[in-house]
């Protein structure tokens, strides 16, 4: 006999009175959708993970305006500079930048003269030209003096050190092997690597609906024909196939090698490549859907009513395709960032200048010995990106899925 | 049955032509032609010596040409030279494969053992710590770049505790026989087999979840109880058996991925495998290397996934009882 | 009468994340040899839990919280796990209403039924597969020696229910529960397949728990029947009493409901409403709401089963007495 511990009925109780019908009002399916998914706290997580990342690239320029640092400035006597360095711009660098600025700002140049002298910084027979450059070494040998200077002086005196102040860049993460800064790298390697996974994810969709559908949609011989072909691209190992199509010079064919001309070739190339070689899941989904729907009994319900067969497939499918698309897409997004960064690790994908997560590990291994952090970092972040997408597509998933939906 | 096998078969060899005149053509398109090489490094050569040894070469002839030539070659044996090398591609193909193998079958079957295990537990105590856990280790598994992964495996166990070398196949230099030779390889496939392994693991471990999770939810288990059989007998032998039929065939794939899998690993570690010709020769345009790696590598994936179709067939009765 | 089984004030709960209901909430009925019981009811009723609670087959969120279950006498919800494994298929029996999903796709019939006679009768294997053909004639698959060898899918939706009976029977339950086996099947296999079930029961004895949704079934099969609904029992009669002097208005409308041959209708008749959601279940009578009787009573308190007369008791305050 077993002791008397029910449950009470812990929902509220609804006194029904006749006539009423007793169902519950159903929410709107987005609403359904987004509670689900709120429950996965990991894919939320994620998901701010990733609008972060993807904030962060898209604003990349101005982030690093900001720091004040760039990612393509070399600096070979600063190589390697740990986390938390100031690297000094080269002398003749900096003395190029001064004549640029007193050409560019001839009254300023004379207004910083003129409290040059007042604040007899400079002595009295110094060269009016010269005057800046000596500014500038006072400002280097003595920092104070020079800050009091420009403190007590006009506004010219502020924009001239403004410029001195970029002389000196303050790097958060150190430098590279060329002395670029780490940080920017970073920021817009999140910008290549992002971008060209959301390129691929986007084209491969594309294409995969466009195959799916038309095989479903038309059957026999034209899906025959394309479902053979989206076998035989899926047992293909695509690493391989990277190597060599990023290997070749696409130059010598005709009419593709005018498509990527321009330093972003290897964006594209990368993008084109990899977009056709990862839309088969996809279109495999959306014939699946395709087909289930075109055999329904629904649709000849509504075929019954006398809607047109192109509006009954578009009507029905979207909606239904819609869930499992996006899933597949995400996933496959996450894909396309590791082949992407394997690439670029390789030296095949994004070439340098333009930084790429991957391409930033290329020499990791002489680094790991003087860098440690230069092998470290990168490889993390593509880590990061990548498993959050992999719980953002997992969370989808679970939200989208119409079985686990519950009352 | 054989019908199927037979149409597989022809299929695949279709296939397998389509990529290896894709792959001829798209390697021709390399810059680096040994000719063009001579010409750069002797500007001096006289346009009847150019001409002259294009001819021999046969590089002056159009791409279909020179691919015939090529198919008939490799068809005979004559798989050519390396340019790289300067000694025939098969004295150079025997060894890459044997590291190769010994390197994916050690990773994969330690994947396995270690993988199924864990995926049957998680499954049959769904919704638990350990679970939630091996979930989360297989995810971050799959998403573990391998290559950074590799570097961080060499950071600590070669630069800092400094136990196990940082990259290559053996010891050079060394002439070491039997078990010490063994032993030698041990410690330099050490690192490498765990990166490999990590991987797989990942994807096993979720297959092998996955598949348990949805057989259990099936009626005839819920039939099996009914019959009064213990719940060990209902997990193994009426469980197991049908999740294992999807596990089977990913396994098989896996196989089947073994050079091109391997290629990123055998990079980071400079371990001379097959993967690692695959990318050397490609890049150093080493032209026959390249084709017969290449196609070698294809032709395993397209070969294991024709085992991996036919496995499932096998074990599926409703498939291979028609 | 000793009854074979005996299932008292039973309630069984599920615990999910939305929140925790009683699927079953004051159930009792008894059953004796040769007997058999329909219970009836709509989807969702707790007809199917039900069978699962005295199988002990719940699955993980759900449990008895309240009531006994006695198999010839002996507590079931008190046995520790392996002497409910040996009750299971032995003493007791189920077989359930899609065979095709039921049996194991990957392994022979024969086999299925071998474990089970290995399992409790601790026969040889030899011996087993002579048990499981004769089981198999004895269920009237024909050629039963090379269906022995066969896979569930090679077998029709007649024969893979002839084979899952053969499998419960195979040995010598005490007590079948059989639920909705003929629901997925055609009408004339359908009929087959009752008589079948009335004639092994004649010859081994057994009593059965028969349930259905399918009025027409029950008045061929059972010799009593318990209405449920939302986890209730509405009415126990007799068939023939179910069927002519029916008390409870739940029943009377399920009986309305069936357009019967003769009869010139122009509306089929039906039963307002819908059934309540278990997680939202009124206070009073459960079906309250869609009850042309229902009075203040109603909706406060909730009717327990009372005896009409011998053998028919009814859970309503303003049951229909018929004359």
């Amino acid at each position: 006999m077993t002791e008397n511990n029910t449950p009470p009925v812990t929902k509220s109780q609804n006194t029904a009175t006749l006539g009423q019908s007793d169902t519950e009002k159903s929410k709107s399916l987005l609403a359904l959708f987004v509670e689900q998914f709120a429950e996965h706290k990991v894919a939320v997580v994620s998901l701010l993970v990733l609008v972060c990342a993807g904030l962060s690239a898209i604003f990349a320029p101005y982030i690093v305006a900001i720091l004040g640092v760039d990612p393509n400035s070399q600096n070979i006597l600063h190589r390697f500079a740990g986390p938390g360095s100031t690297s000094i711009m080269p002398a003749v660098q900096q003395e190029e930048r001064i004549e640029l600025w007193v050409e560019n700002h001839p009254e300023l140049t004379r207004q910083l003269v003129d409290d040059a002298h007042k604040a007899e910084m400079v002595s009295v027979d110094e060269l009016e030209e010269d005057v800046p450059f000596v500014l500038n070494e006072v400002r280097q040998e003595d920092p104070e003096t020079f800050a009091s200077f420009v403190s007590q002086s006009s506004e010219a005196a502020s924009e001239f050190a403004a410029l001195a102040e970029r002389f000196e860049t303050y790097h958060i993460l150190g430098t590279d092997e060329l002395g670029r800064d780490v940080l920017a790298r970073l920021i817009y390697g999140a910008r290549i690597s992002l971008m060209v996974a959301a390129l691929v994810g986007f084209f491969s969709a594309i294409l995969g609906l466009l195959f799916g559908a038309t095989a479903g949609y038309f059957g026999g011989f034209a899906d025959n024909v394309l479902m053979r072909i989206t076998d035989a691209l899926l047992t293909i190992p695509t690493l391989p196939l990277y190597i060599i199509f990023a290997a070749a010079d696409l130059g010598k064919i005709p009419v593709v090698g005018e498509m990527l001309e321009g330093e972003n070739q290897s964006v594209i190339k990368m993008v084109v490549v990899m977009a056709s070689l990862t839309w088969m899941p996809i279109a495999r989904i959306v014939r699946g859907t395709v087909l289930s729907i075109k055999e329904s009994e629904y649709v000849l319900a509504a075929k019954t009513i006398g809607l047109s067969h192109f509006s009954i497939v578009v009507g029905h499918v979207i909606p239904n395709v819609f869930g499992p698309l996006v899933v597949a897409v995400t996933l496959l997004m996450g894909d396309a960032m590791l082949i992407e960064t394997g690439l670029s690790f390789l030296g095949l994908g994004i070439q340098p200048p333009m930084a790429s997560w991957g391409n930033m590990l290329q020499n990791a291994l002489e680094l790991v010995r003087t860098m440690p952090l230069l092998a470290v970092v990168p490889g993390l972040m593509i880590f990061l990106v990548i498993i959050a997408i992999n719980f953002v597509g997992d969370g989808l998933r679970d939200a989208l899925d119409p079985k686990a939906i519950r009352r | 049955m054989w019908n199927f096998i037979i149409r597989r078969l022809f299929f695949t060899t279709i296939v397998l032509l389509i990529i290896s005149f894709v792959s001829f053509a798209l390697m021709a398109l390399m810059p680096g032609d040994p000719v063009e090489e001579l010409m750069m490094s002797n500007p001096s050569m006289r346009a009847e010596d150019v001409a002259r040894l294009k001819a021999l070469y046969g590089l002056d002839l159009p791409v279909y040409e020179r691919y015939w030539n090529w198919l008939t070659d490799t068809l005979r044996g004559d798989l050519g030279y390396s340019r790289t090398y300067k000694v025939p591609v098969t004295d150079i193909i025997g060894d890459r494969l044997i590291n190769t193998f010994l390197l994916s079958f050690t990773a994969l079957g330690l994947a396995l053992l270690l993988a199924v295990p864990i995926g049957v537990i998680a499954a049959l105590r769904n919704g638990t710590k350990f679970d939630y856990i091996a979930n989360l280790l297989a995810f971050a598994g799959q998403s573990l770049p391998p290559f950074w992964f590799g570097i961080m495996l060499i950071m600590i166990f070669a630069e800092w505790l400094q136990v196990l070398p940082a990259g290559g196949t053996t010891t050079i230099g060394s002439d070491a026989t039997g078990l010490a030779a063994l032993a030698d390889r041990l410690k330099y496939i050490t690192l490498p087999v765990v990166v490999f392994t990590v991987s797989q693991m990942a994807v096993y471990v979720r297959y092998t979840r996955g598949a348990m999770i949805e057989v259990m939810r099936q009626d005839y288990i819920r039939t099996a109880r009914a019959k009064g059989l213990a719940e060990k007998r209902v997990v193994f032998v009426h469980a197991f058996r049908n999740a294992l039929i999807p596990l089977v065939t990913i396994f098989a794939i896996a196989l089947g991925n073994v050079f091109g899998g391997a290629i990123i690993t055998e990079q980071v570690f400079a371990y001379q495998g097959v993967g690692k010709l695959v990318f050397d020769s490609i890049i150093g345009n080493d032209f026959r290397v390249a084709m017969v790696a290449f196609n070698i590598t294809i032709a395993m994936v397209l070969f294991m996934n024709l085992v991996a179709d036919v496995s499932y067939a096998f074990l599926d009765p409703r498939i291979a009882y028609k | 009468m000793n009854p074979v089984i005996s299932v008292e004030n039973l309630e069984t709960s599920f615990f999910t994340k939305g929140g925790s209901f009683r699927a079953v909430n004051g159930v009792s009925f008894e059953i004796a040899r040769k007997e058999t019981l329909g219970i009836v009811g709509e989807s969702g009723c707790g007809k199917s839990v039900t069978s699962m609670s005295i199988m002990g087959l719940l699955g993980g969120n759900g449990r008895v919280t309240g009531g006994d279950i006695r198999f010839k006498g002996k507590s079931l919800l008190n046995m520790k796990t392996p002497e409910l494994e040996a009750i299971r298929g032995n003493g007791i029996a189920m077989i359930f209403q899609e065979p095709m999903t039921a049996l194991n796709p990957v392994y022979r019939v024969g086999f299925q039924i071998d474990e089970q006679l290995m399992r409790h009768q601790l026969l040889s294997k030899k011996d087993a597969k002579e048990k499981t053909i004769e089981m198999l004639r004895l269920v009237g698959i024909p050629s039963p020696e090379s269906r022995y060898s066969n896979y569930p899918h090679q077998l029709s939706g007649g024969m893979r229910q002839r084979a899952m009976i053969a499998m419960a029977l195979s040995c010598d339950p005490e007590f079948l529960i059989a639920d909705e086996p003929t629901t997925a099947l055609d009408v004339t296999i359908q009929a087959q397949i009752l008589e079948l079930i009335s004639e092994l029961q004649q010859r081994l004895g057994m009593a059965v728990q028969f349930i259905t949704h399918d009025l027409g079934v029950i008045s061929e099969v059972a010799d009593r029947v318990v209405v449920m609904y939302a986890g209730t029992v509405c009415e126990v009669a007799t068939t023939a009493d179910i069927f002519s002097k029916p008390s409870h208005p739940y029943t009377i409308g399920l009986l309305n409901s069936i357009p019967k041959i003769g009869e010139k209708r122009d509306r089929l008749e039906t039963i307002p409403g819908n059934v309540p959601s278990p997680m939202r279940l009124p206070p009073g009578c459960p079906f309250q709401n869609r009850c042309p009787r229902a009075t203040e009573q109603c909706r406060r308190e909730r009717p327990q089963l009372e005896q009409l007369k011998e053998g028919h008791s009814v859970a309503c305050f303003n049951k229909v007495v018929s004359a």
